[in-house]
């Protein structure tokens, strides 16, 4: 990554995205995986791939998995 | 609607309807940049389902058919970024003197979808369900449709819905070490 900056924000963003998910699978294994250089971020759970981001720009790659992890959980918080 | 009508509906949106339609459609077009769109948005509505599915309210047939319902509503501007995001990549790669065909064509596979499903069990208002469908001239920035959990009853158990082939799934170890096909979501960045 081209900076530090960015690379604080990736780690900050992903960092977020995890307690976001650990919400509403709060008695599931929860894990955030990148690969890549951060190029390529995953949620899963129990084991099972959620859903993958990437290739791309690290920034991007983590503010995608932190938009659909955000936006799905408040959806189902609301809904339950 | 009466409830012998009722009994000949399916309980779960019948996004088959809506698959083909739009498969179709990309399939005649003849783009590969559509056919790669078309995928992307696929997998997005894909992952929703996992998502749904790794809550173990829903299984996996209910999570895919609440996750096509999410669909409808981005394709009617009323869904949160990331599935709108899917949406507007899709209509990024409509070649523009198709537009037309375009919006006709998600228009008969949603009434068909909707033609035999039960809105009993639905999870969108029929206000949401019944707003215009979007195009690259419209903003996709309407009022998030809210979604209400309607259980589906006992006894009315849920027909088959076939869900398109699902590729294999790697394991957390491929992520660390393969670079996979491109899914990030565009228009997923939510300003927070």
């Amino acid at each position: 990554m081209e900076t530090d900056l960015a690379a604080a924000y990736v780690v900050h963003r992903l960092e977020k995205a995890l307690t976001c998910a650990k919400e509403v699978f709060p008695d599931n294994a929860v894990r955030i995986l990148t690969g890549e250089g951060a190029e390529v971020v995953g949620l899963f759970i129990d084991g099972t791939e959620i859903a993958t981001f990437g290739p791309g720009h690290p920034v991007e790659a983590a503010d995608a998995l932190y938009s659909f992890i955000n936006h799905l959980v408040t959806r189902v918080t609301a809904e339950a | 609607m009466g409830a012998q009508q009722n009994a000949d509906l399916h309980p779960l949106f019948q996004f088959r309807h809506v698959h083909a339609a739009i498969q179709d459609f990309v399939t005649n077009t003849g783009s590969s940049d559509l056919k790669a769109a078309w995928g992307l948005v696929q997998e997005v509505i894909k992952a929703h389902a996992r998502f749904y599915a790794a809550q173990g309210r829903w299984d996996e047939d209910v999570s895919t058919a609440k996750a096509w319902e999410d669909f409808e509503m981005a394709c009617r501007g009323k869904a949160p970024p990331p599935m709108t995001g899917a949406i507007l990549f899709l209509w990024g790669e409509v070649p523009p003197n198709r537009n037309p065909a375009f919006v006709k064509t998600l228009d008969q596979g949603f009434k068909a979808a909707h033609a035999v499903t039960d809105p009993r069990y639905l999870r969108y208002a029929e206000s949401d369900r019944l707003a215009p469908l979007h195009t690259m001239d419209d903003d996709f920035a309407d009022a998030e449709a809210v979604p209400t959990d309607r259980p589906i009853p006992k006894g009315a158990a849920p027909k088959p819905n076939p869900i398109p082939a699902t590729q294999p799934r790697p394991t957390p170890a491929d992520v660390k070490t393969a670079v996979r096909a491109f899914t990030v979501i565009p228009g997923g960045r939510d300003g927070n």
